[in-house]
């Protein structure tokens, strides 16, 4: 696929000439490299939709940073600082899900549900008062909620590309330790890992890879890009490490392809572009996964447990 | 209906992926009697269970008869008690609600519950000695109270054949001693009672009848001839003595389980 | 502040829309299903697209039958996914409503010229899946959903007046109700169907984010307060219908002020209706919090309602 597009030729010269669109490519793959990774440890902790939850909180988050932008004078679409934002409440709201699962009765998918409906419609709520603040750049913000590459300049790219390459790197070198934090948290405090930390580091990459994803693949489908990677390379491995490299592969490629084809062909948007590249390959693992695919499992006696 | 057992397995076999957790089980319960499923763990008495009610779909060949008919001729005659774990327990019920879906079969769909109902729910709690707690939340209660709330359950169905899944794996003495006592009441009333139970000591001083079960039924009969020391030792995997058999008391579930029929 | 009868209809329909979303939701909350509005209510997209693009925009039936095919695709795709694929149910839900939501917004983009729908009116609730202009929705097509919406609670209140006790028992616990002759399995997937369908009605009204606070927060609420089924469900009805009430109020009343008072500027006027979703999102949500401090579990005031009561 991507030799065919490579060799067209206008293609190649698009993304030759074009920095902006070289480093947004660049960009989406570290981004999808680092979701891959983060997103592993996330479906290990059976906590996919957790990942839901957090990008659609960003909303409010980012509106109140541009409103607090505004009121300062400062120009209102800096992105650092709406990010910074988007942080805020993406932390908040993962701490709101924590409190809210400790109320008797309220289960986790209940906890998820109503931190994801209140947050999101403050978000809502912000942005219909700045809309009608009138204020220019306003609508850039929408761009959080779709995302799309076409709009970054470069140097939102780049933040993109240090945010996710900060996340790639606590990960590879907590490797070990959320391994087994993850895998029997029991057996982990037992050894002395400091459990509740490594979980609030882990959560807290969760956040970093969707702040630094919301531009360009929006808040609604960034938890595709922590979980479809995942997903897709599970069925290639019994063994956690190798499910991690692979799940990092399979989100870089996505993000590169898809930030490439969306780059080539006016009016697709990026966000939903990688996301379905990401899909195609679950969809292809699904089926020929050494491990767990499924036209491979006949005959085989059931792997249950990802060793690790 | 007195020439027919009460249950009847015949060659039940569950598997679960490529893994068997039961093999070609066969045995009767004859009825009026007080009976009890033991083996190690992993035995798969939990999935027998479970099997013969229609609830995993054990491979094709299997025949399971209550009272010598299909279960789907006899459903009104036959109440079970499920494990602890196969219940939401945060479920905005009280106990009396529970106890009244005991009744759902007889009261229908659409039918208000009506005082005797409630008056045979009430009296069904009374027996597990849980009269003052009627009107609390299930989740509660202290788990061999949670017991006794679905063994009241269970009883309210005024079933002929009573099939319990651990009733007694992690209750409290005094629990324990209520649910002996009133699965006892069952027997004497005329009725058969299966249980599944981990206890072999309490089984050979409480139980009439026994099923020795390890993937295959080892034995079924009389408590005494089921659970004599060399049968239960070959099952327990050879060395377990009799006397220490009580301290297996661990109330973890067996098997993996299998899918639910759908 | 003025109220008009714009008010009043917008008022009727998160109503409406509250009490419909309230009957599944208060068995999807108890399967802990919560988060399956959310993926269904994204899904349907690319069903709404495809309907578009055979029968046009003023077909509504049509397109509601679209919307509700990709529903229950999600659905049957999400129990696909965990049963035979063996992928945990979130990440199930997660990929399929993601995949589809995604295909949605290409396809909306590839045939931008002949479909006139905005993802960010389906999110946001500005939508008719008619047209996306606010002023269609504030004049004709509101008595639509209206009547949309009394017509999927009459259904489904019928629905769940016949299925009461099984769906109940099936919830409570399968294995009793299976052995009753209940058919569980049944009862879910009437509850899956109940749920698509009420989702995709209420979220013409009103957007898919505040479909997701109707259906979850009015029951968990209630869910704090009572013990018995049925008077979680009441209570349920009652602070949906209110809170619906209450939030397009503090919609129309705060924002003005609060801007001033904050940026200094009196640019902040009335609030339009998109806000009005997230409003009564929020408002849903600090009544939440309210009732879990007051009277949650270990809440002072409720041991001595215990006490007296």
């Amino acid at each position: 696929m991507l030799d065919a597009l490579a060799a067209a030729d206008w293609g190649r010269t698009l993304l030759l000439t074009d920095y902006n669109t070289r480093i947004a490519v660049i960009g989406a793959g570290c981004l999808g490299a680092a979701a891959g990774l983060v997103g592993t440890f996330l479906v290990l902790r059976r906590r996919a939709l957790m990942a839901d939850t957090l990008g659609h909180s960003t909303l409010p988050g980012v509106g109140l940073a541009f409103l607090v932008l505004a009121a300062f004078g400062k120009t209102p679409d800096a992105l650092p600082w709406l990010l910074l934002g988007a942080a805020a409440t993406a932390g908040l709201a993962a701490w709101l899900v924590a409190a809210t699962q400790r109320i008797p009765r309220i289960r986790e998918d209940a906890a998820l549900a109503i931190v994801l409906g209140v947050l999101f419609g403050l978000g809502l709520a912000i942005l219909g008062v700045i809309q009608q603040l009138g204020t220019g750049h306003a609508a850039g913000l929408g761009g959080f909620i779709d995302g799309s590459v076409a709009s970054m300049r470069a140097q939102d790219s780049w933040t993109m590309v240090v945010l996710a390459s900060a996340a790639t790197l606590v990960t590879i070198v907590l490797f070990k330790a959320l391994t087994v934090a993850s895998f029997d948290p029991q057996q982990a405090r037992l050894q002395g890992l400091p459990v509740r930390r490594l979980e609030f580091v882990q959560l807290g990459m969760v956040v970093v890879v969707t702040v630094a994803g919301i531009r360009a693949v929006g808040l609604i489908l960034i938890i595709a890009l922590l979980i479809v990677p995942p997903a897709a390379a599970r069925p290639w491995s019994n063994r956690l490490s190798r499910v991690a490299v692979c799940a990092a592969g399979i989100g870089a490629f996505s993000g590169i392809v898809g930030a490439w084809i969306s780059a080539l062909v006016t009016g697709l948007p990026t966000g939903p572009v990688i996301v379905l590249v990401a899909v195609a390959a679950f969809g292809f693992s699904l089926l020929f996964g050494r491990a767990r695919g499924i036209l491979r499992r006949r005959g085989h006696a059931p792997a249950e447990r990802l060793a690790h | 209906m007195a020439q027919h057992p009460a249950l009847r397995v015949q060659d039940l076999t569950v598997a679960y992926g490529s893994e068997t957790v039961l093999e070609g089980a066969t045995f009767e319960v004859p009825a009026a009697q007080l009976a009890a499923v033991v083996g190690p763990n992993g035995a798969g008495k939990s999935t027998l269970l479970r099997a013969a009610l229609g609830l995993l779909r054990p491979k094709s060949g299997a025949r399971v008869e209550f009272f010598g008919r299909p279960f789907g001729e006899v459903r009104a005659k036959v109440a079970f008690m499920p494990q602890r774990e196969a219940v939401d327990w945060d479920f905005p019920a009280r106990v009396i609600d529970v106890v009244l879906m005991g009744l759902y079969a007889e009261i229908g769909w659409f039918r208000r519950v009506r005082p005797q109902h409630r008056e045979a729910a009430r009296a069904a709690l009374a027996r597990v000695g849980l009269s003052d707690v009627e009107k609390r939340q299930i989740g509660e209660l202290s788990g061999g109270q949670q017991k006794r709330v679905f063994l009241a359950r269970t009883i309210v169905q005024g079933a002929e054949l009573f099939l319990l899944d651990e009733p007694f794996a992690g209750v409290d003495a005094y629990s324990e001693r209520i649910i002996g006592r009133e699965l006892g009441a069952l027997r004497d009333a005329g009725a058969t009672v299966l249980v599944v139970h981990h206890d072999l000591t309490a089984v050979l001083r409480d139980f009439d009848y026994a099923v020795l079960l390890n993937r295959r039924v080892a034995a079924a009969g009389p408590v005494r001839e089921a659970i004599t020391a060399p049968l239960v030792a070959e099952a327990y995997g050879g060395v377990v003595p009799l006397a220490l058999l009580d301290q297996d008391r661990d109330p973890t579930t067996d098997a993996p389980q299998p899918e639910r029929s759908t | 502040m003025d109220w008009s009868s714009l008010d009043t209809r917008i008022v009727l329909i998160a109503s409406l829309a509250a009490i419909a979303c309230v009957l599944p939701g208060t068995f999807l909350v108890l399967k802990r299903m919560s988060m399956l509005t959310h993926a269904i209510a994204h899904a349907v997209l690319p069903g709404l697209v495809i309907a578009f693009l055979f029968v046009g925009s003023s077909n509504l039936p049509g397109l509601m039958i679209g919307a509700l095919i990709a529903g229950i695709v999600t659905t049957m795709l999400v129990q696909w996914l965990s049963s035979k694929a063996r992928i945990e149910q979130g990440v199930a839900t997660g990929i399929v409503f993601t995949a589809l939501f995604a295909l949605g917004i290409v396809l909306l983009r590839t045939f931008a010229d002949r479909v006139h729908l905005h993802a960010d009116c389906i999110i946001e609730g500005q939508l008719t899946l008619a047209a996306a202009r606010k002023a269609t929705f504030l004049g004709i097509e509101l008595p639509r959903a209206a009547w949309l919406l009394l017509t999927v609670i009459g259904v489904n209140g019928v629905l769940l007046a016949i299925f009461w006790r099984p769906i109940v028992a099936s919830v409570l616990d399968p294995d009793h109700a299976r052995l009753n002759g209940m058919r569980p399995e049944w009862m879910q997937q009437l509850l899956m169907v109940m749920t698509a369908v009420t989702t995709i009605a209420a979220f013409e009204a009103v957007g898919s984010i505040l479909v997701i606070a109707l259906i979850v927060v009015p029951v968990a609420t209630a869910i704090l307060l009572s013990d018995r089924l049925i008077v979680v469900f009441g209570l349920a009805l009652a602070i949906g219908v209110l809170c619906a009430v209450l939030g397009h109020v503090l919609a129309v009343v705060v924002p003005g002020p609060l801007t001033t008072a904050l940026l200094g500027s009196d640019l902040g006027g009335r609030v339009d209706d998109t806000s009005s979703a997230g409003a009564i999102a929020v408002t849903y949500g600090i009544v939440f919090l309210l009732t879990a401090l007051l009277f949650g579990r270990d809440a002072p005031l409720r041991k001595r309602l215990r006490a007296t009561g």
